[in-house]
Parts: C-alpha cells; structure tokens; sequence
C-alpha cells in the first residue's frame, strides 16, 4: 500500500488547521519571526549596541532567525507527533514512521513560503540574487536531512520517554544562543569555544545561508556534504528503531 | 465433509498494554486485556462476540483487524486477506469541510484518493449532506458528522469486515437508513466479526456467537446456545 497521498493530504489538512485557528491566520507565518527579529534587534542592536551596521544587522538576524525556526518548529512537532496520535491508531492501522513525515513536511512548507518571502525582501532591501544562490539548494538540503534525522530519533523515544520532551526543549534553547542567530560565529576569539561551535550544524548551516544571502559568496560544501552523509545515517536508523516498535506504540496507555 | 480452512485463525492470544510508570511509582501497572483467547473464523460466515464492558472484546477485534499484535498466542491470517475495522469519523478534523473529512478519513481507512474522489458522489447522496459536504464540520450537527462518518466507513468493502457496536447512527430514520445498509452487506457473502449486546441482532445476523469473559474464551458454537448460557451467567452471583 502506498501511503504517500495520506502523508500529503494529512499535512495539508494540518497546515489549513493552523490557518484556521487564529484571527489573521496565515499572515502569523510572516510576522512571528519579523516580530522576534524586532525583539532580538532591540536587545542586541540598541541595547548592546552590537552589529554596526543596522540595515545589515536586520537582514542577518532574519537569515538566522527563519531558518533556525524551520529547525526548532520542526523538532518540535516531530517529539509529539506520535505521542498525539495515539487514539487514531487504534482506530485504524498505518505505519507510525509516516507521523514525523507528516510532521515535517507541514513546518518545511509553511517554512518554504516564508524563506521565499525573505528572499524577495533581501532583493529590494538591497541584497540583489548572485550565482551563489546556485548553492542554496545544497543547504536547505543538508537542512532537511538534519530535521529528518532528528525527527525520527526524538518522534520514536518520546512515546517511550515523555520526558525527552523537556530536554529536547532545554536543548533547543541552548541551540538558540550557540548557533550565532543574532552574533556571528566567525567573531569568536578563543580557538577552543570555536572548536565546539563548528561541531554544530545548525551554526554551520546558518553561516551557509549568510554567506550566499548577505555576501553571495560560496559557501564551504565540505562541512555540509559532512551534515547531508551524517544526518542520511541517522535518518535510517531513526526510522527502523520506529519501523521496529510499530506494533508497541498502539500499546502504550 | 472436509473442514475449510479458517481465513483468520487465533491460538492462546493474549495481549497485555503498557502503562506509563515514573521513577516514584514502581508498581507494576501492566494490565493484560485479553489472557486466552482462541477462534477460528471462516470464509462468509457472521461471527458473533459477546461478553461484559471491559472484557477485551474491542481488543480482539483490533487483533484480527490488525491494529494490533498480540504479545503472547499466535494469530495466523489466510494469504491476501484484509480486514477493516469499521471505525466512524477516524481521523476527522473540525477545521475541514465534510469532503476534505471524507478524504482524509478514506485515507486513512485505506483507500486511495482516486476511490474516494470517484466515490465522492455516493457518500454525499448516502450522507444526504448535499451542499453542506463544502462547509467545515465544526459547523455540523452531530448527527450530520455521524452520516458522514457512516458513508465514508461504508465505502470501505475489505473481505473480513468488523463491526464494534455500530449498525446504525444518526436520527431514527438514518439509523434505520444504515442499518439497513450495514445489514445488507453483513448478510451477504461477506465475512464479518460482529460484537454487540443487541441479542435479536445477533441472533438475526450470526451463524456462530463466541463468549469472552475476563480475556479469555469461555465458549463458543451455535449463537442461540452461547447466548443462553451467557444470560445464565448473570444470574450467578
């Protein structure tokens, strides 16, 4: 049985869910990271006075925010996804490993619109599109791999482990702060606190998308050739262990 | 006569659920649904199940309809047969209109979203919905949520179908409606698992009754005679 069409039309159905439940609906999609980008410039720009150039300054928190919230959304979502459907399969059966799929596939659409969004901002706010961008395919790419991988780790233990959820969340916040949303990376001085913050994709990935966005350079595709084999491995043996507790899930109570 | 061979064929089942424990409450808080349970079912035969709330009934059938394993006893399939549990409303969602529900809910009951759209027309007609199917369900009756659910499960044509307590829905008059419908398809060729506390139904629909008693099998054969020691049963203390 092809379970495709089910995986698509769930998230579709979610998607017109979360439209629905709020008075301006869609436009929340734009204007939550806009608002916490505003938050993030306050603290940052005016209150620390970091970033010396404002106007540069609000195209780099926007490069770092939205992608960094397609990844947190992203994790998020997949730890309850099957946690929440709990009832429906006992009502029917599906392979539970199509639960984190529908998960990411609704916040990587939601995500795709709002990054086309940025796009078109950068160009008129005065970042225009170079060659480089030929290179973006690659990190939004790498980046999925990355969600999908943890996905399906953190989708499959939660059941099992409701309290994953908790550090999943502690952790997240602390990607928040170590991954250079709003400081760059490249700015770090002692070589040791360096070392670590290139062990972690997610600042690997955002200096990738500023590098091509805000200076249409190349990015350096060793490191994400590393994150696209890494999180392909992890994918897989995410999915089996789900693959492998399909029949458990249901009885959980 | 030879016997056939059972298309769905149960040894010694039992399945036991999982409860959460927590670090401060060590208790042992497994709780074992169903503890022995055997049955054959045949091809195009309408079995019943009868027994108290709470007896593992519900359980069973999800076994049969494949939901879920056992964790102890063997259940052994006939090659290519697919069993449906007739779950209404599976999967509905109050933000959608009726046809998005039906699709999803299709989907979910396995058929394909070509099936569904090209069995659109039927479940509006069955539904009678008409040009509500377009409105979002939040918006419905609970009555009209219940015809949508029924017409889209009815669609649904396995060769082993199960039916938990529903034969009929809705108003009296769609109760009748798709009870009738349901009847229908339970009195033909069809193999059916049936549980139900309705004894003339049972009586009218089956032609082998299984008591469950505490998960386990406590006896089986002609669905007048099960019945009848079963009512005995109630007297006892």
């Amino acid at each position: 049985m092809n379970y495709s069409d089910l995986v698509l039309y769930k998230a579709y159905a979610d998607l017109r869910i979360q439209t629905h439940r709020t008075y301006a609906g869609i436009l929340w999609w734009v204007l939550e990271p806009v608002l916490s980008m505003a938050v993030y410039y306050f603290v940052f720009g005016v209150i620390l006075l970091r970033g010396t150039d404002p106007k540069e300054f609000v195209a780099f928190l926007l490069i770092g925010l939205i992608p960094f919230r397609w990844f947190t959304s992203s994790i998020s979502c997949a730890a309850n996804s099957i946690l929440e459907c709990r009832s429906l399969m006992q009502q029917v059966y599906f392979p539970k490993t199509i639960l984190p799929m529908v998960s990411s596939v609704t916040v990587t659409c939601k995500f795709l619109i709002v990054f086309g969004i940025l796009l078109a901002f950068l160009w008129v706010y005065g970042y225009p599109a170079s060659l480089a961008y030929l290179a973006l395919p690659v990190v939004l790419l790498a980046q999925l791999a990355l969600i999908l991988a943890l996905s399906f780790g953190i989708a499959g233990v939660v059941p099992f482990l409701p309290d994953l959820r908790i550090i999943v969340d502690t952790f997240l916040t602390l990607l928040l702060f170590g991954s250079g949303v709003f400081w760059d990376v490249a700015s770090i001085q002692s070589e040791q606190i360096r070392f670590y913050v290139d062990l972690n994709p997610v600042a690997t990935l955002l200096t990738a998308y500023r590098s091509i966005l805000l200076h249409g350079d190349w990015p350096a595709f060793a490191p994400l050739f590393v994150i696209v084999a890494v999180s392909l491995l992890v994918s897989l043996l995410g999915a089996a262990f789900i693959r492998m507790n399909d029949w458990n899930y249901p009885k959980l109570t | 006569m030879p016997t056939p061979s059972p298309i769905v064929s149960m040894q010694h089942v039992g399945l036991r659920y999982q409860r959460k424990t927590s670090i401060f409450d060590r208790r042992k808080r497994d709780f074992w649904a169903l503890r022995d349970v055997s049955l054959d079912l045949f091809q195009g035969e309408t079995l019943g199940i009868v027994g108290r709330n709470g007896t593992g009934k519900s359980t069973l059938l999800r076994i049969i309809a494949r939901i879920l394993r056992p964790t102890r006893g063997t259940v052994a399939f006939q090659p290519h047969c697919n069993a449906t549990l007739l779950s209404l409303q599976v999967g509905f969602l109050p933000h959608l209109s009726g046809r998005q529900n039906a699709i999803l809910s299709g989907l979910l009951l396995g058929l394909s979203r070509r099936e569904i759209v090209s069995k659109m027309d039927e479940i509006i007609a069955f539904s009678e919905l008409a040009d509500f199917i377009d409105e979002p369900l939040h918006t419905y009756s609970s009555g009209m949520r219940a015809r949508l659910g029924f017409a889209t499960a009815f669609q649904v044509d396995p060769d082993l179908l199960l039916i938990d307590e529903v034969l009929g829905v809705g108003d009296s008059s769609f109760a009748k409606k798709s009870s009738d419908a349901l009847r229908e398809k339970v009195k033909s060729n069809k193999t059916v698992v049936l549980v139900s506390h309705a004894a003339p139904t049972l009586v009218e629909l089956c032609n082998r009754a299984v008591w469950i008693e505490d998960g386990k099998t406590v006896l089986q054969g002609e669905t007048q005679n099960v019945l009848d020691a079963y009512r005995k049963s109630w007297k006892r203390p």
